[in-house]
């Protein structure tokens, strides 16, 4: 069934709520986990939860990448997490074309901080010889949130590509100035 | 899709086959960064959107098959495990998901 929020040329709506609210849920979920992590670094707690690996999560947090950034790197991870629920869940399911700067930046944060958590998994045995099962878990999390997240960044860069084509401003379609979308909607209809 | 699932546990044994296995040096490295690299394309993969993302594991999959002569591991059950793991990958990274959702003409629409 196709719902008038649907994107030109596609089956369903990736900005629909069902859609985003499985991200957010990961988002969450990720950003405990390493507020808990980062709590640890800071020294507030002082144990650690490490069911499998000895003294893996120990050594890990405490290595130096760990301590590369003014603050722990937890604490990043819990501000990416932070920023994709908030990327999630800001604006309605027309927010593809109603709001693309917020969709390319909840893209960005989604990218990006899986990323950075890949690398770090390949940093634990290589440079440390160690495992850390919370990073690892965080880094499920934030690998898994990568594909579901990109549909609707697709959608909104795909909107502005069709701004691109008519006389509207791209700069003002990106910020979701009103009059664009009624602008771009008369273009598309007359082409098509 | 069941393609990329193999793929993604692959890579997750690729992590623990070092230790599972009994080798270290730069065999266990080179599986230590292929493995969460072919996991985590995978896993990409399996959302219909990003399904080509997968075809990226080629990459790991045929330098996990050259990396024993390139590299010149020493331990026999390592040569074994990438060249195995190597050739199941690639296999495997070969198949796009199939998919009944359009994308308004996908990533490539951009391009145009």
């Amino acid at each position: 069934m196709r719902e008038k929020n649907t994107p030109p040329g596609w089956t369903y709506n990736p900005a629909a709520w069902n859609q985003r609210v499985p991200i957010i849920v990961l988002a969450l979920g990720g950003f405990g986990i390493a507020t808990y992590l980062s709590l640890y670094q800071l020294e507030v707690t002082t144990n650690v939860w490490e069911p499998f690996f000895g003294d893996g999560s120990v050594r890990i947090l405490n290595s130096f990448i760990s301590n590369v950034l003014p603050f722990p790197d937890a604490a990043l991870g819990a501000f990416g997490y932070l920023l994709d629920a908030v990327g999630g869940v800001v604006g309605g399911p027309r927010r593809w074309r109603t709001m693309p700067w917020i969709v390319v930046l909840f893209g960005l944060a989604v990218g990006p901080l899986g990323f950075i958590s890949v690398m770090l998994v390949i940093f634990q045995p290589v440079l440390f010889d160690a495992w850390c099962t919370l990073c690892l878990a965080s880094a499920v999390i934030s690998v898994t949130m990568i594909g579901p997240a990109m549909d609707e960044v697709l959608a909104s860069l795909q909107y502005l590509k069709s701004v691109k084509r008519t006389d509207a401003s791209l700069w003002k379609a990106f910020w979701g100035y009103k009059g664009v979308e009624e602008k771009v909607e008369a273009n598309v209809g007359t082409d098509s | 899709m069941w393609a990329q699932i193999l793929n993604s546990l692959i890579g997750i044994w690729l992590m623990a086959a070092p230790n599972v296995l009994g080798y270290n040096g730069v065999a266990a490295d080179v599986d230590h960064i292929v493995g969460p690299i072919v996991t985590t394309f995978a896993v990409v993969a399996l959302s219909g959107c990003t399904r080509k993302v997968g075809r990226l594991n080629i990459i790991g999959g045929v330098w996990l098959i050259a990396a024993p002569w390139i590299l010149g591991y020493d331990h026999s059950s390592s040569i074994t495990n990438a060249i195995i793991t190597g050739i199941l990958i690639t296999a495997f990274s070969l198949f796009k998901r199939q998919t009944q959702q359009e994308y308004g003409g996908g990533w490539s629409q951009l391009l145009k």
